[in-house]
């Protein structure tokens, strides 16, 4: 038997990056998977790509009604055991350099969407039995950072957010935790020069970027029944970058 | 002392006791322009060296419990 076989679990922000290697290592090791995402062609080929296990739904995760339609394709699935709140934008600005739609748009997507998903799956996975949440904070969320001020403000809230949730649900069987990865190879900082990705090396003890298949492992664990016992917990992936 | 607030009776009452060294202002803190008129509040009395972000809510209520409401909304 499969480590996730009669899972299922909705990856937001699934299209591409981290989300779409969660995607893949869900479905590798047995998970049926909703890809939610707002960039339709890619999160469409995904799933084409993984075949039957895997569902697309256009999800903007600032939308209610989008989180119950994600919830009602995953109940198609055979009902919802985990959530990776996976979706976040990253346009850093300095704090004078942050104007207020800067502001509310990391507000919205990162944080808000991250609660509106919370609310939303819990009625589901208490129907499933219990589940697990992953909210993907980031170092951002464990020390300060230099220039993406509203980004940052955003990751602390994820931290608190999941704590806070990881107690009131606790009743409920479902877990909750946090994922705080360093610098990752992915869309997300490509508009990084040659120049910044060495200069962001240097602050790295591992003098390397991490890939999303190693933070797909560490997602999968924490979705798995192998961590059971562990909920409200904060764990970083960052080649000791916030160490 | 500049003291912002959403009370005015309190922080006029405030302002008056403590006498000419404190102003009292409206302030939103969701105000943009409020900020504005709290900082030039300030100057007049000979610029301005230090900001206490004080003001803050407590409402609570579990995740569950959490509805989309704003503060406009629940005061």
């Amino acid at each position: 038997m499969a480590r996730f076989d009669n899972k299922v679990v909705l990856v937001s922000g699934g299209a591409r990056g981290q989300g779409a290697a969660e995607a893949r290592l869900l479905v590798a090791q047995g998970a049926k998977v909703v890809i939610g995402d707002v960039l339709d062609n890619q999160g469409q080929a995904l799933a084409g790509e993984l075949g039957p296990a895997a569902s697309f739904v256009r999800h903007d995760v600032t939308s209610e009604a989008d989180w119950a339609r994600a919830v009602e394709a995953a109940q198609k699935l055979g009902g919802l055991h985990g959530l990776v709140n996976n979706a976040g934008i990253y346009q850093p600005a300095a704090l004078m350099e942050t104007d207020d739609a800067l502001w509310q748009r990391h507000i919205q997507i990162n944080q808000y969407g991250c609660f509106l998903g919370m609310k939303a799956v819990v009625p589901a996975m208490e129907r499933s039995g219990g589940g697990s949440i992953v909210n993907i904070s980031s170092v951002a969320g464990l020390k300060g950072s230099p220039g993406s001020f509203a980004y940052a403000a955003t990751k602390w809230a994820l931290r608190g957010m999941t704590k806070s949730a990881a107690i009131d649900l606790g009743g409920r069987k479902i877990r909750v935790n946090s994922v705080h990865p360093g610098p990752i190879d992915t869309d997300m900082i490509a508009f990084r020069t040659p120049e910044q990705r060495e200069e962001r090396m240097k602050q790295v003890p591992m003098h390397r970027y991490g890939t999303p298949e190693e933070v797909a492992q560490l997602v999968a664990f924490l979705l798995s029944d192998e961590s059971s016992y562990i909920t409200g917990a904060e764990i970083a992936i960052d080649g000791a970058a916030s160490a | 002392m500049v003291i912002g607030d959403l009370l005015d009776n309190q922080g006029q009452a405030l302002a008056g006791e403590l006498g000419p060294a404190a102003s009292f202002v409206r302030h939103d803190v969701t105000s943009e322009a409020d900020w504005a008129r709290a900082v030039e509040a300030a100057q007049k009395l000979g610029g301005l060296h230090g900001l206490v972000n004080n003001a803050g809510i407590y409402q609570p209520a579990a995740l569950m419990e959490t509805d989309d409401a704003r503060r406009s909304d629940a005061a």
